[in-house]
């Protein structure tokens, strides 16, 4: 099916507007980048101001204009459009002469200019011209309201997230306020401790949420140099290692004290703690978490795996996006900013990698993340035009 | 009807809002039954026919407090339902609260006084 444009033409010689209608009426574009071809419908006025009434009623796609004009001049017409703001692609038809009328045209808003006396070959080509800028123009417009659209659910998630534990706080404190279970402090002890829990959780979400932003801006300054895993990942252990204990939670490690790569620090600690404090959280009492950071010449594998609650196959499909917690009977009391997989899986991707998992419910997950070892070279080998097998997005 | 004969079903998902609305009500001693979904709610709302309901407007789906209420109108049920909601979730505007079958709404986090104001005035001890 073909998409038409209407084109209008203002001229006051009656042989140009024919000729025009003439050569477009069974012209057709197809472009690359659209499936439909475009034909045009060409509509004709003789002055500037009924040119004027058939852009405000009909609103034509692309404007072919005439300069000299009885009446009101073709570059009027074409400050009016601007002043009116309205969306229409003109080209100007000039005495081959008449160099500055072009200029002047371009300044205030026109797209080109067209000399006569011109072929239809060359009309032709300047409407194809105007398709592929009107089709560019309206694709950029769709992204900026798509963007505009997906800051705007961002926002409106982020406000949630953060509402929640304000409200449950409030509430809280308004018991104790009210000394609703009366004068004694210790029977507030729950209620104080639980706000104290949900402050952490916002806390806790505050920074996930710089974390990501500033990984998804380029923001933060990246800072290469050889991390050691292992130390790494003893690190992370170590902030797990209390809820683990209160759970009776083993955590196992398995890697070579010699594994490394080059990478930046702070974000291959955030991989790690994610992965790592995840597995402890999702895990059962007297459950397992088996840590394995293998390594070939080209790449580190980190894979975590736990006994924990699992995940179904509905589940698994969300898991990576911005703000995605899985809500259920098992989850319901575990915090979380819902940013931590959606984080890692943006962070995996700067180094070439990224995150899968497999997982059985009831059962228990694994996670793992490939990352290239040596991503900068990768990087400046590309720019360098030695490398196409990784190309940057 | 004597206050601890009184059932008041709660449904959030945040179990922290439950929690607060537990030791207000049954400090002053009315009985709760939670749910933490509109669907449990419903199975809870059988179970136990509540003499009053109070419902999360915002729970995992974003309809699901306010489907909550249709599913419980359809039932032919008078009990009072309130809705919770927090600050800037905004109703549907094409839809009054009288409409859809709510009784009100209260903002999170519940003022303990209002509650119980609402709830003895609703329940008509």
């Amino acid at each position: 099916m073909a998409e038409i444009f209407k084109v209008l033409i203002v001229d006051d010689e009656p042989g140009m507007r024919s000729g025009v209608s003439r050569i477009l009426n069974d012209f057709t574009v197809s472009l690359p980048d659209i499936k439909s071809e475009i034909k045009f419908q060409v509509i004709e006025a003789e002055t500037a101001e009924s040119g004027l009434t058939i852009i405000e009623s009909q609103r034509p796609d692309i404007l072919f204009l005439d300069n000299k004009l009885p009446g009101m001049s073709g570059l009027e017409l074409l400050n009016i459009i601007a002043e009116k703001k309205i969306d229409i692609l003109t080209v100007m038809i000039t005495a081959y002469a008449s160099l500055d009328t072009a200029v002047e045209a371009t300044k205030n808003g026109a797209y080109d200019f067209l000399a006569k006396p011109f072929s239809p070959a060359e009309i032709k080509h300047m409407v194809r011209k105007a398709c592929n800028r009107i089709v560019y123009k309206r694709q950029a417009k769709n992204l900026a309201e798509e963007r505009k659209r997906v800051r705007f659910q961002f926002i409106s998630v982020l406000a949630h997230e953060l509402k929640s534990p304000l409200a449950a706080i409030q509430g809280y404190l308004n018991i104790v306020s009210d000394r609703v279970l009366g004068n004694e402090l210790s029977v507030y002890d729950n209620v104080i401790n639980r706000s104290l829990i949900r402050l952490d959780g916002m806390k806790k979400l505050i920074f996930d949420l710089l974390d990501m932003t500033r990984i998804e801006s380029d923001q933060r300054r990246r800072e290469f140099a050889q991390v050691n895993l292992c130390e790494l990942a003893q690190k992370s252990i170590e902030a797990s290692a209390l809820i683990a204990k209160q759970q009776n939670i083993a955590i196992n490690l398995d890697v070579r004290d010699d594994v490394v790569m080059q990478g930046d620090h702070t974000e291959i600690e955030i991989i790690l703690n994610n992965l790592i404090s995840n597995a402890v959280k999702y895990n059962k009492p007297d459950g397992k978490v088996d840590i394995k950071i293998a390594a070939d010449d080209k790449k580190v594998v980190i894979s975590v795996s736990d006994t924990g609650i699992g995940l179904k196959e509905d589940e698994i499909g969300k898991l990576f996006k911005d703000f995605v917690r899985i809500k259920n009977e098992q989850t319901r009391n575990i915090l979380g900013s819902g940013l931590g997989l959606s984080t890692v899986k943006k962070l995996a991707q700067l180094y070439n990698g990224d995150i899968s998992v497999k997982s059985e419910f009831t059962k228990g997950s694994c996670f793992t993340v490939e990352l290239l070892k040596n991503s900068q070279e990768v990087l400046r080998d590309e720019s360098s035009g030695n490398n196409i097998l990784f190309k940057a997005d | 009807m004597a206050k601890k004969n009184c059932m008041i079903l709660a449904i959030d998902d945040d179990p922290d809002v439950l929690n607060t609305l537990r030791i207000v009500l049954e400090a002053n001693g009315y009985q709760m039954v939670e749910a933490y979904s509109a669907e449990e709610g419903l199975k809870k709302y059988k179970e136990k026919t509540p003499d009053f309901i109070l419902v999360d407007m915002m729970m995992e789906a974003v309809d699901a407090g306010l489907n909550f209420v249709r599913e419980i109108r359809l039932l032919n049920n008078k009990s009072p339902v309130y809705m919770l909601s927090s600050v800037g979730d905004n109703l549907n505007q094409t839809a009054s609260y009288t409409e859809l079958g709510l009784d009100g709404v209260l903002q999170k986090p519940v003022n303990s006084n209002t509650l119980l104001k609402i709830i003895q005035a609703k329940i008509k001890l």
